[in-house]
């Protein structure tokens, strides 16, 4: 673990780029600009924000009066874009500067355990998977954002820096929820004070910058977070068996945001159709689904700290357990395979270049054609359409096991 | 470093504590946070419902569920003012048909004083059909129309705002609830008593689709029957066949176009369609949708008064020891932590 070679890098100098890497990020910068420029009139990132045009027509306040899907580091830079510009282009600029963020701060931490050939194609490879740029162009949600607090914490943490890891898992708490879980694999990893600063550290940021939210109204803050433990299935293989084709939000009416949670949960009878209110045809497949996603999220965390000396062999078991925790989620969408895809190529570090690439190319054809069967077009029709992509990912997952396990 | 250690254990006591009050203090307030009142009123469409909402603060939320089919007429507070409407609004579209509430009215409130209001409605009648926008906006009004020995549901749609992409449209909406088998079939009849329609549609809702069949064509003219009968062999408005088959059929659902483009600037956007008894087949069984109106009915409400936290004094006290607590303590821990490692060279990376 100590032996990093680049752990003497501060954090500014993980940004430093060379000339040809320079070069490399324009061009594709470039592209992605042409790319959004010509497809944008059709697919507005700026629909997905109604919440904001709500809350601007009302005169209600964010965590206040409204809760949002989001916490506020993932919500409320797109809530300052939608009031100040109000357009696309603004979003895709800001989504572009942190895309540019994650592929740096990804092939850095990749140069720092492998070679820096591997590490260019990989990061190459992220950087081509299709959600990813999806995402960057048309999709004003937090999960591009809290990527980069991902790979800030995982560099922390194979840096032996319980400061830095808190404060990146804080602020990964403070975008997407699942920022925070890479809590527990530093948790492991960590001995003695260390534990106790990394989880202050946690504490302290994820207090401070809530504060005015729990200063004005603690519970419709804290529903930003507990709603996410109360949703239904989606999109996943326990969605499919429970009879669940729909996506991850059943349609609900806007002003049921102006509630607390707890509130919102006396106006709806449970039914198998609404995510939000979800009754399981089967409530033994959620628990299956947990009891899966604890188990494997803890072992993985846990030999983690077992991993002595080897800075990939940790990365590659902290990874794992952050697989596990997705592939054996009951909600899962072509969002969360952006994070995934991350984990899936720092957990493969170590097999050959050629499977990492045949692995990886398979997820993105997969993650790709998941997105596509949400829009016209496809002849596969969403009941197929999903029954694919969910048996072509779990078989993908198994080759990835069993290549890793040899 | 045992003082330092001291002091740390003093901090988690004190964040402890101040937590623990904290909580209690949220706990206490979300145990009562809700009132529900479910109560049942007579409905003559002649005479206005008063709903009464005791008890209100300011800032609490008040939520309406009627178990009516149809939009009332006119709905008002009393005291004017006391009660905000929020809009209706599904992911950015201001109509309320989300698959949740299509068969319900609903309307949401936020209190702008403390005290106590009415809301007044009056109802129009009743029929077996949920009736909802789901394009541009209308005002119906239904009626009773009678036509020999027929019975028919007759709706009265103007247009009072236009979509984006010129329409309106209004659907009526009865519930399903079945997968839909090979030998399902919708039969029945419409008929365009007056204005122009672009079209009326039977409409299949399943759990992750509609499927749209066009049953009346906008060159359809006035006084004219038209029976229709949609099945597994009939192809709908995207050119699908029968793909709806083996799916969760959650509503049937008759949709009434109107078109910006057909109405002259001077005349009244405007369709009165009748609609008679609708025949639903599915797994060998059928069933009658009688198209009755009611002109006095049973309604249930839900009437959900969601109290809004206040911060007290005493909050903001509590918050801010708690934020000067946990500061304390991570540094406190830093500190240790440094001191603990001091000398091996290592602490130079971290912050």
């Amino acid at each position: 673990m100590h032996s990093l070679k680049h752990r003497k890098k501060l954090l500014f100098k993980l940004l430093k780029l060379t000339v040809r890497q320079m070069l490399a990020l324009i061009i594709y910068n470039i592209m992605l600009i042409i790319a959004f420029l010509t497809l944008h009139s059709k697919h507005s990132p700026l629909v997905w924000l109604f919440d904001d045009k709500y809350v601007m027509n009302t005169g209600l306040t964010y965590y206040v009066d409204f809760r949002p899907g989001y916490p506020p580091l993932g919500k409320l830079p797109y809530t300052l874009l939608y009031r100040l510009f109000n357009n696309a282009e603004s979003i895709m600029l800001f989504h572009l500067i942190v895309l540019n963020i994650i592929l740096i701060l990804l092939y850095k931490l990749l140069k720092g355990i492998t070679t820096s050939r591997r590490a260019f194609i990989i990061t190459c490879i992220v950087a081509a998977h299709y959600p990813m740029i999806w995402v960057t162009m048309f999709n004003p949600h937090a999960d591009l954002l809290a990527l980069i607090w991902l790979i800030l914490s995982l560099y922390f943490i194979i840096s032996s820096n319980p400061v830095g890891a808190g404060f990146s898992c804080g602020l990964g708490l403070l975008t997407k929820i699942y920022g925070a879980l890479l809590l527990v694999p530093a948790f492991m990893l960590f001995k003695g004070w260390e534990r106790v600063v990394l989880v202050s550290t946690f504490l302290t940021v994820v207090f401070l910058a809530s504060l005015p939210f729990i200063a004005l109204d603690p519970i419709m803050y804290l529903s930003v977070y507990v709603q996410h433990f109360f949703r239904g299935p989606s999109e996943s293989i326990f969605a499919l068996l429970d009879g669940y084709f729909l996506h991850t939000g059943f349609l609900h009416p806007t002003y049921e945001a102006t509630i607390y949670f707890h509130q919102f949960l006396y106006i709806y009878t449970p039914s198998n159709i609404d995510h939000f209110r979800y009754s399981w045809s089967y409530p033994q497949l959620r628990y299956i689904s947990s009891g899966l996603q604890m188990f494997f999220f803890l072992l993985f965390s846990i030999m983690s700290s077992r991993t002595h000396h080897s800075t990939q062999t940790a990365l590659k078991m902290v990874s794992l357990a952050m697989i596990s925790y997705f592939t054996f989620s009951a909600f899962w969408n072509p969002i969360v395979s952006i994070p995934f895809f991350i984990f899936l190529a720092l957990a493969t570090l170590d097999i050959k270049l050629s499977y990492q690439v045949l692995i990886l190319v398979g997820f993105t054809i997969v993650d790709t054609l998941h997105i596509r069967i949400w829009f016209p077009g496809l002849p596969l029709g969403i009941h197929l359409g999903l029954l694919t992509v969910v048996v072509a990912r779990a078989i993908l997952i198994s080759i990835l096991l069993s290549v890793v396990k040899a | 470093m045992k003082k330092l250690k001291l002091l740390a254990i003093l901090l988690v006591i004190a964040m402890t504590l101040t937590s623990a009050v904290l909580g209690l203090n949220l706990l206490s307030f979300m145990t009562s946070d809700t009132e529900i009142i479910v109560s049942q009123r007579i409905v003559d469409i002649n005479s206005p419902v008063v709903i009464k909402v005791p008890r209100i603060n300011k800032y609490d939320r008040v939520y309406l569920i009627l178990n009516a089919t149809t939009i009332p007429y006119s709905i008002t507070v009393n005291p004017k003012g006391v009660l905000i409407p929020l809009p209706l609004d599904v992911e950015g579209v201001e109509y309320d048909y989300a698959y949740p509430i299509l068969m319900t009215r609903h309307f949401f409130f936020i209190a702008n004083a403390s005290g106590s209001a009415q809301i007044i409605l009056n109802m129009q009648p009743k029929t077996p059909y949920a009736i909802k926008d789901v394009e541009g906006k209308t005002h119906v009004k239904v009626f009773e129309y009678v036509e020999g020995a027929k019975e028919y549901i007759g709706i009265d749609t103007e247009a009072v705002k236009f979509a984006e992409n010129g329409y309106t449209q209004t659907v009526l909406v009865t519930p399903l609830n079945e997968v839909i088998q090979p030998d399902f079939q919708v039969s029945g009849e419409v008929k365009l008593l007056q204005g122009k329609v672009s079209y009326i549609n039977l409409i299949i809702m399943t759990d992750t689709d509609w499927y749209a069949f066009n049953i009346v064509p906008s060159t359809v003219q006035p006084n004219i029957t038209i029976s229709f009968n949609v099945n597994a062999g009939s192809r709908e408005l995207l050119g699908r066949t029968g793909e709806f088959l083996n799916k969760r059929g959650l509503f049937i659902a008759l949709g009434i176009g109107l078109y910006s483009g057909q109405f002259n600037v001077s005349e009244a956007a405007r369709a009165v369609v009748a609609v008679g008894d609708l025949t639903i087949t599915n797994g060998g069984r059928s069933r009658v949708i009688r198209a009755r109106v009611f002109n006095v009915y049973e309604m249930t409400y839900h009437l959900y008064i969601f109290r809004k936290f206040q911060p007290t004094f005493q909050h903001f006290l509590l918050v801010s020891a708690l934020a000067l607590e946990v500061l304390a303590f991570n540094y406190v821990t830093i500190k240790f932590w440094k001191r603990v490692k001091r000398g091996d060279g290592y602490i130079a990376q971290a912050f």
